[in-house]
């Protein structure tokens, strides 16, 4: 004869394993009123452990570590590009000043030239890391 | 050049500088040398850089030089029948036509390749 304790034991078990109830056990709920309960609330149980789990809406954590490195990256650039303006505006002020002083044909020669030196040096400078 | 284009040169080469400096730190160039070159000049500075882009892209160089060279070539003609039709109308010097078949030739290698880029 099985006693109230050994029935929710076989319960649990049948629930986890998805077994069907023995017989024994199906007998003792229907005459034991406390295993009704427990029983009831055991489907109840199973009923919301077999619904579908709602999909995440938090992203992976990896993503916020991305953000912080592209935040971190953005915050660089900016800081180089108001530097970049800086030497820009230094730049310009000696472009205005040699036009002024109607010196504009030769700085167009000569920063034409400058451009392709640099551009040489700066190629020579990165040339070992081709793609 | 008259002092009242300056402004007008001024935004191209800030532009093209600034284009070409945060390009160059998109790919891991020398960014601060790229950008001052692009502001030295317009537009050879930024032919230079996609120049240099491409055959870092691993690109076939010689081929797209001679192809640059076609389309200057293509867009030099073109000009110069334009500057030649104009010529009376405009009252152009020759000076001015050479200046005019020059640019265009080399606007249009700056756009072919910067279209190559993107």
């Amino acid at each position: 004869m099985l006693d109230c304790k050994k029935v929710e034991e076989l319960m649990i078990d049948t629930l986890l394993e998805k077994k069907p109830l023995p017989k024994e056990v199906a007998c003792h709920i229907h005459e034991c009123p406390k295993c009704q309960v427990m029983f009831s609330d055991l489907k109840k149980m199973e009923s919301l452990l077999n619904e579908p789990a709602e999909p995440l809406n938090t992203p992976p954590i990896w993503y916020f570590s991305h953000l912080v490195s592209t935040n971190k990256e953005e915050e660089i650039t900016s800081q180089e590009t108001i530097l970049f303006f800086l030497l820009a505006s230094v730049i310009l002020g000696i472009a205005y000043w040699v036009i002024r002083l109607n010196l504009f044909g030769p700085f167009i020669a000569i920063t034409s030239f400058g451009a392709l030196l640099l551009s040489l040096v700066a190629a020579s400078v990165g040339r070992e890391t081709r793609d | 050049m008259p002092l009242e284009l300056f402004p007008l040169l001024g935004v191209i080469l800030l532009a093209q500088g600034l284009y070409i400096f945060k390009k160059a730190k998109k790919k891991g160039f020398n960014h601060w040398l790229w950008g001052f070159i692009g502001l030295l000049n317009a537009p050879l500075a930024l032919i230079y850089f996609l120049i240099y882009s491409a055959y870092k892209r691993g690109e076939n160089l010689t081929n797209l030089l001679a192809k640059s060279l076609l389309v200057g070539l293509w867009s030099g003609g073109i000009m110069a029948v334009v500057s030649l039709v104009g010529r009376e109308k405009f009252m152009l010097e020759t000076e001015a036509l050479a200046v005019f078949i020059i640019l265009g030739a080399i606007m249009a290698i700056a756009g072919f390749l910067w279209g190559k880029e993107s």
